[in-house]
């Protein structure tokens, strides 16, 4: 029985394998699902946050854009502005609580340096403020032709030594106002340190009317960027991004955590009538924006659920293989001794009967009980072949080799057909010519395999013609070697390759002999195999047929 | 002298014929119905054969063979197992223990019983 629990456990192993992977294939593709949704997601959520973040930062700088057009429209309102005026002005906006990122707004006028002297008089004289009376220019040891002193300043606390101060000190400086100026548009700084310690830029608005007029003042605003992107960066909802503000010219205004080399996304916005870029720098890595916890938890659980189920399978299959072998066990057994003995015992008491020593029988007794006699020979050779049929399918076959006489055995198998042989007046021609007498096999399965050819030949055999049954030399050796040829009905050439299937019978035999199982030939080939020979047949249709078996001597005598 | 055969089978049907035809052809048989019976029977009467049943109440063949073997007398006692087609496992058992004669009952009529019986006495 072990190499049947071996065939059982090999086929509940491989279908419990495909259990397993199937399982784990539509985890997988849960899990793959998951991801795909994450990385869409992340993807969404990086697009929110750049639009977001566009969104801010416009609204932020066109905010300032409009105060400082609008204090622009103070200046271009009156013939002149004085400082209290301007004050007064920024005053009212109230900067520090409206524009938290805005440092100073400046006025700045264009004076030709050959008058710088006057012109310090003049805003001295013009006595509007109390500090204004110390004002004073702070020169530039250049060939420049004019200068930029800073003349008012708002909001001022504490930073009255601004004044004066000439914003063509430095080319930081001086270049975006030249440019604003000259193009006579609202114009940005590269981001500066402040000498108060902070980085910002400089926005410079030219105070001009139309593009006709020559430009000869300009307002400075100073912008604290840490504190204009301040509320965004608190208020982002991810901290996974990084971004960078790039002005036109592609100086980076602002950054915000690390440039990368990773996902990023670029968006372009307008503001002060110009263009600037918004960077967005996705800082999470590939595998943490594909990996949830719930796609990892789902991946888990599919693989547990995986294992239960292929173990589950491989226990159901494995309890189910060894109820149905049981119950195939208990078939042999009841059919061995249940079915068997009572046919053994009517056969032998039928021997009896038939024994003229017991009492005489009239002619009519005697051929009823023949006839009663060879049908139980019949029953229980048909009992033989199914419970062979069941040891092979159970893959149970097992070898106790007897020694046999070649000659007598075969001999005696031929002598049950004899009634037929003279019924269909057939002669068997049975040589051996092999330098064999015995054989080390088991007589059963022996029997199976003579008997089923014997029987298919006198059975098929067309009346008057000649059965030939050859043991013959093997070429090698060391093979037992018979051939069994007929002159019969012969099997159709497109029944042959089907011959040796289990319940399989040719269309013509069917037709000619009704009685026959289809299960003789699958039988002979199953147990030539387990005793690793071959068999091979010739066959013409109405000429008859010639089978060839091939079995090595040591496997036959070897026990299994 | 008429050989002396002991047939061990519990099941009367089969003992009965085999007895019967035993006993036509000149042999002196007795039949016990169990192996504990046969046991006895076989150490006490000393049969020339016999012939032993595998599956059997109280003591089946294969204990009946190692009993004998171990009995002075039955240790070179001459046994022919009759046996149904499932018993192979128990038949390659006793092959191990010099019962070298196994016949299948249901593949034989008592005539070839009788010629195995005659060439293991011959």
């Amino acid at each position: 029985m072990r190499k049947a629990e071996f065939f059982y456990k090999k086929s509940n192993l491989n279908t419990s394998l495909l259990v397993f992977l199937i399982s784990l294939i539509v985890t997988v593709l849960f899990t793959g699902l998951i991801i795909r949704n994450n990385l869409l997601a992340s993807e969404r959520a990086q697009d929110n946050e750049i639009h977001e973040i566009s969104n801010w930062t416009t609204k932020n700088l066109n905010r300032i854009e409009a105060l400082l057009l609008s204090v622009r429209g103070l200046f271009l309102a009156s013939e002149e502005v004085t400082a209290v005026e301007f004050r007064e002005f920024i005053d009212s906006i109230e900067i520090s609580k409206n524009f938290p990122e805005l440092s100073t707004i400046s006025y700045v006028p264009q004076v030709q340096t050959d008058q710088i002297s006057e012109f310090e008089k003049a805003v001295a004289d013009s006595n509007s403020v109390e500090y204004l009376s110390n004002y004073s220019v702070s020169r530039i040891d250049s060939n420049s032709q004019y200068q930029y002193p800073i003349t008012y300043m708002e909001p001022l606390s504490g930073r009255e030594a601004a004044l004066g101060l000439n914003m063509g000190h430095d080319v930081d400086r001086l270049s975006p106002l030249l440019k604003s100026i000259e193009t006579k548009q609202l114009t940005l700084s590269k981001p500066i340190d402040f000498v108060t310690g902070f980085k910002g830029v400089l926005i410079f608005l030219p105070i001009v009317e139309s593009d006709d007029e020559v430009v000869s003042e300009v307002l400075i605003a100073s912008i604290r960027v840490e504190d204009f992107f301040a509320p965004l960066v608190s208020s982002s909802a991810s901290p996974v991004y990084s971004f960078k503000i790039l002005s036109n010219d592609g100086q980076a205004v602002y950054q915000q955590g690390v440039e990368n080399t990773g996902r990023h996304k670029g968006e372009k916005i307008i503001a002060f009538d110009r263009n600037w870029q918004i960077m967005l720098y996705d800082e999470s890595s590939h595998i943490s924006r594909a990996l949830s916890t719930i796609s990892v938890l789902v991946f888990l659980l599919g693989l547990i659920a995986s294992i239960l189920f292929a173990w589950a399978t491989y226990y159901l299959l494995s309890k189910k293989a060894v109820q149905f072998e049981s119950a195939r066990t208990d078939l042999v057994s009841l059919a061995s001794h249940q079915l068997r003995t009572p046919l053994t015992s009517i056969r032998w008491n039928v021997n009896m009967l038939l024994d003229p020593r017991i009492g005489t029988l009239n002619n009519d007794q005697n051929k009823y009980l023949r006839v009663v006699s060879e049908h139980v020979a019949k029953m229980s050779s048909l009992i033989k072949t199914l419970l062979n049929v069941t040891r092979i399918d159970l893959h149970s076959l097992t070898n106790n080799p007897q020694k046999i006489s070649i000659n007598e055995f075969i001999t005696q198998i031929i002598d049950q057909y004899q009634r037929t042989l003279v019924e269909k007046n057939i002669k068997i021609n049975y040589n051996n010519t092999s330098d064999k007498s015995h054989l080390e096999v088991d007589p059963e399965y022996f029997s199976v395999i003579i008997d089923n050819l014997v029987s298919n030949a006198v059975k098929y055999s067309l009346p008057e013609t000649l059965i030939n049954i050859d043991v013959l030399p093997s070429p090698s050796e060391r093979d037992f070697y018979l051939t069994i040829s007929d002159s019969g009905i012969g099997i159709p050439k497109s029944d042959q390759v089907k011959i040796f299937d289990k319940m399989f019978r040719a269309s013509n035999a069917k037709h000619r002999i009704t009685d026959g199982t289809g299960l003789g030939l699958y039988a002979v080939k199953k147990i030539v195999e387990f005793y690793k020979g071959s068999i091979s047949f010739e066959s013409k249709e109405n000429h008859g047929t010639t089978f060839r078996i091939k079995i090595p001597y040591d496997k036959m005598s070897t026990k299994v | 002298m008429s050989n002396k055969v002991l047939i061990i089978e519990d099941e009367k049907s089969l003992s009965s014929a085999l007895s019967d035809k035993l006993r036509l052809e000149g042999y002196e048989v007795e039949v016990a119905e169990d192996g504990e019976e046969g046991l006895v029977k076989a150490i006490s009467n000393k049969p020339d054969l016999i012939l032993l049943d595998i599956i059997m109440p109280k003591k089946n063949g294969l204990e009946v063979i190692e009993d004998l073997r171990d009995n002075e007398w039955g240790k070179n006692a001459k046994i022919i197992l009759l046996t149904n087609l499932s018993d192979l496992n128990m038949v390659a058992e006793a092959t191990s223990k010099h019962v070298f004669t196994c016949l299948v009952k249901s593949n034989h009529d008592l005539e070839s019983i009788v010629r195995e019986i005659k060439a293991e006495l011959s």
